[in-house]
C-alpha cells in the first residue's frame, strides 16, 4: 500500500491501544546555535537540543478511553480545599501508530487536557504532550 | 396511483405576543380625538400593523382613551400610520387599511395617565398571496469517525432544525388592489416583511404549513407546525411583472408533522366562538 490514512492509524498509551481517537499529530523540532563570526559571509550554525511535543483528540466513550489521559493530570483525593498535595504525575508511553508496524514510541509528560461540553458536539478531550528524552523506538 | 397537487397547501400564522408590557404615558395632547389617533412615547416599531393590543392602566383605574369604554383595560387591533400614531379598531381587516372611518372614536384622557400595551394575538390566520413555499427539516451530523476505522460513523442524536422559504406576491393593502378577502381575515407578506424590522420583541411568529388541508372533520390533512423566525425578507420590483416577494426564516424549538383532522373551533349553537378565560378560542382538541 503506498499511501496511509487515519484508517491505519493507531495510538496506544502504556500500552494499551485506544479505542475511540479522533486525531493524533507529532513535531520534532531541531534547535540550532548560530556561530556566525566576524567577517563571515553566510551562516553558520551547530546542532542544538531536538524537542518533540504532540497533541491528539479522543472521543470521550464509557469504556474508559480518554480517561486513562485524564487521570495522569486530575488527582483526586483531596481530604480539604486547603489540600494541596496529591499523587504527583508520570510520564507515560506513547505509541503512535502509522500503521501495524510503523510507528514511534516516546515517553512524554501530558501537559494539558482540553475538555468542552457543548450543545451539537460530542463530548471529547483534546490532549498535549511534551516528549521526554529521544524516542524509544521509530519503524517509519 | 394518485398525487398531491399544490392547490392543496396553504400556510397559516399565528402572530406571537409579547411576554412584557409596553409602558407609555399619554398625555391629553396624544390624543387627536378629530383623527381618531393616538401617540406613545416608546419606539413605535415595536408593534405592526394588524397586532391585537391590550391596553390597560397601570393604576387600574378607568383607562380614558375610547369613547365609551369605562373599563381599566381593553383589546383593540391597531393601525399604525406613516407618522407613527395609532388608531384602533375591532377589526382585524379593517386595522390593515387604516381608514379613519373604521377606527375607533377615542377621547382625550383629562390627565395624564400611565398606560401599557401589550400584543395578545391568539389565532392562526391564513397566509393570502403565497405561490409557493418549502421547508426543510435537518438533523446535525456529528462525526464519530475513530482511527482504524473503515466507515464513517456518524452520532445518531444530532441537534434538529428547520428552515424554509415563503415565495408571495406583494400585498399590502387589500384596499389598494381590490382584492377582497372578506371575512378571511387573511394575513399579507406585508406582515413578515415588517416582523424582520420589529424592535423589541423580534421576529418571530407560529406557522402551520399544510402539505394537504382536509375538508374539515377528515382526518386526511398533513401539515407541519413550528414556531419561525423571520431572517430575511427580500422584494423584488420590476417594470415587466409582478412584485414579489421572498422571505427566508428558520424554526426554533420544536418542529412537528402532524396529519391528522384540521383544528377547528369550538362554535355556540348561534354561530359564535366559544372563548377561554385569556379570550382565545377553545379548540375543539381542546
Amino acid at each position: 500500500m503506498a499511501f496511509y490514512s487515519g484508517l491505519d492509524g493507531q495510538l496506544y498509551l502504556d500500552g494499551s491501544k485506544i479505542g475511540k481517537v479522533q486525531n493524533w499529530s507529532l513535531n520534532a523540532s531541531q534547535a540550532v546555535l548560530e556561530t556566525t563570526s566576524l567577517e563571515d559571509t553566510d551562516r553558520t550554525l551547530i546542532n542544538g537540543v531536538r524537542s518533540m511535543s504532540g497533541s491528539c483528540r479522543v472521543f470521550y466513550h464509557s469504556n474508559g478511553d480518554a480517561s486513562d489521559f485524564i487521570n495522569n493530570i486530575i488527582k483526586s483525593g483531596a481530604t480539604s480545599s486547603e489540600d494541596g498535595a496529591a499523587t504527583q504525575s508520570t510520564t507515560v508511553l506513547f505509541k503512535l501508530h502509522v500503521n501495524s508496524t510503523k510507528y514511534i514510541e516516546v515517553y512524554a509528560w501530558i501537559t494539558g487536557v482540553s475538555m468542552s461540553m457543548a450543545v451539537g458536539e460530542v463530548f471529547s478531550v483534546d490532549v498535549t504532550f511534551e516528549v521526554s528524552g529521544h524516542a524509544k523506538a521509530e519503524t517509519l | 396511483m394518485s398525487v398531491y397537487l399544490g392547490y392543496t397547501g396553504s400556510v397559516e400564522l399565528d402572530r406571537d405576543s409579547t411576554d412584557t408590557p409596553l409602558e407609555t404615558t399619554l398625555d391629553p395632547s396624544d390624543v387627536n380625538v378629530s383623527r381618531r389617533r393616538f401617540a406613545v412615547d416608546f419606539n413605535v416599531a415595536a408593534l405592526v400593523t394588524g397586532d391585537k393590543v391590550e391596553i390597560a392602566t397601570v393604576d387600574g383605574s378607568t383607562l380614558q382613551l375610547v369613547s365609551g369604554h369605562n373599563y381599566p383595560d381593553g383589546a383593540w387591533y391597531i393601525h399604525i400610520d406613516e407618522a407613527g400614531g395609532i388608531r384602533l379598531y375591532n377589526q382585524f381587516q379593517a386595522s390593515l387599511s387604516g381608514q379613519q372611518d373604521d377606527a375607533v372614536e377615542l377621547v382625550a384622557p383629562s390627565a395624564a395617565q400611565n398606560i401599557t400595551l401589550q400584543t395578545k394575538n391568539d389565532r392562526y390566520r391564513f397566509m393570502a398571496k403565497i405561490r409557493d413555499f418549502e421547508l426543510t427539516t435537518s438533523r446535525d451530523t456529528i462525526d464519530l469517525t475513530s482511527l482504524g476505522n473503515e466507515f464513517r460513523n456518524q452520532y445518531e442524536q444530532g441537534l434538529i432544525s428547520g428552515q424554509g422559504t415563503l415565495n408571495c406576491f406583494w400585498e399590502s393593502d387589500p384596499s389598494i388592489t381590490g382584492t377582497g378577502y372578506g371575512s378571511s381575515q387573511a394575513e399579507f407578506p406585508s406582515y413578515l416583511a415588517r416582523l424582520v424590522v420589529r424592535v423589541q420583541q423580534g421576529a418571530d411568529f407560529n406557522g402551520r404549513f399544510f402539505i394537504f388541508a382536509g375538508s374539515v372533520g377528515q382526518p386526511e390533512s398533513v401539515w407541519y407546525e413550528a414556531k419561525c423566525i423571520v431572517t430575511n425578507a427580500a422584494v423584488s420590483v420590476s417594470n415587466e411583472g409582478a412584485i414579489e416577494t421572498r422571505i427566508d426564516f428558520v424554526t426554533s424549538e420544536q418542529v412537528v408533522l402532524k396529519q391528522g383532522r384540521l383544528p377547528a373551533y369550538l362554535l355556540q349553537e348561534d354561530g359564535e366562538y366559544l372563548l377561554q378565560e385569556d379570550g382565545s378560542r377553545l379548540l375543539q382538541e381542546d
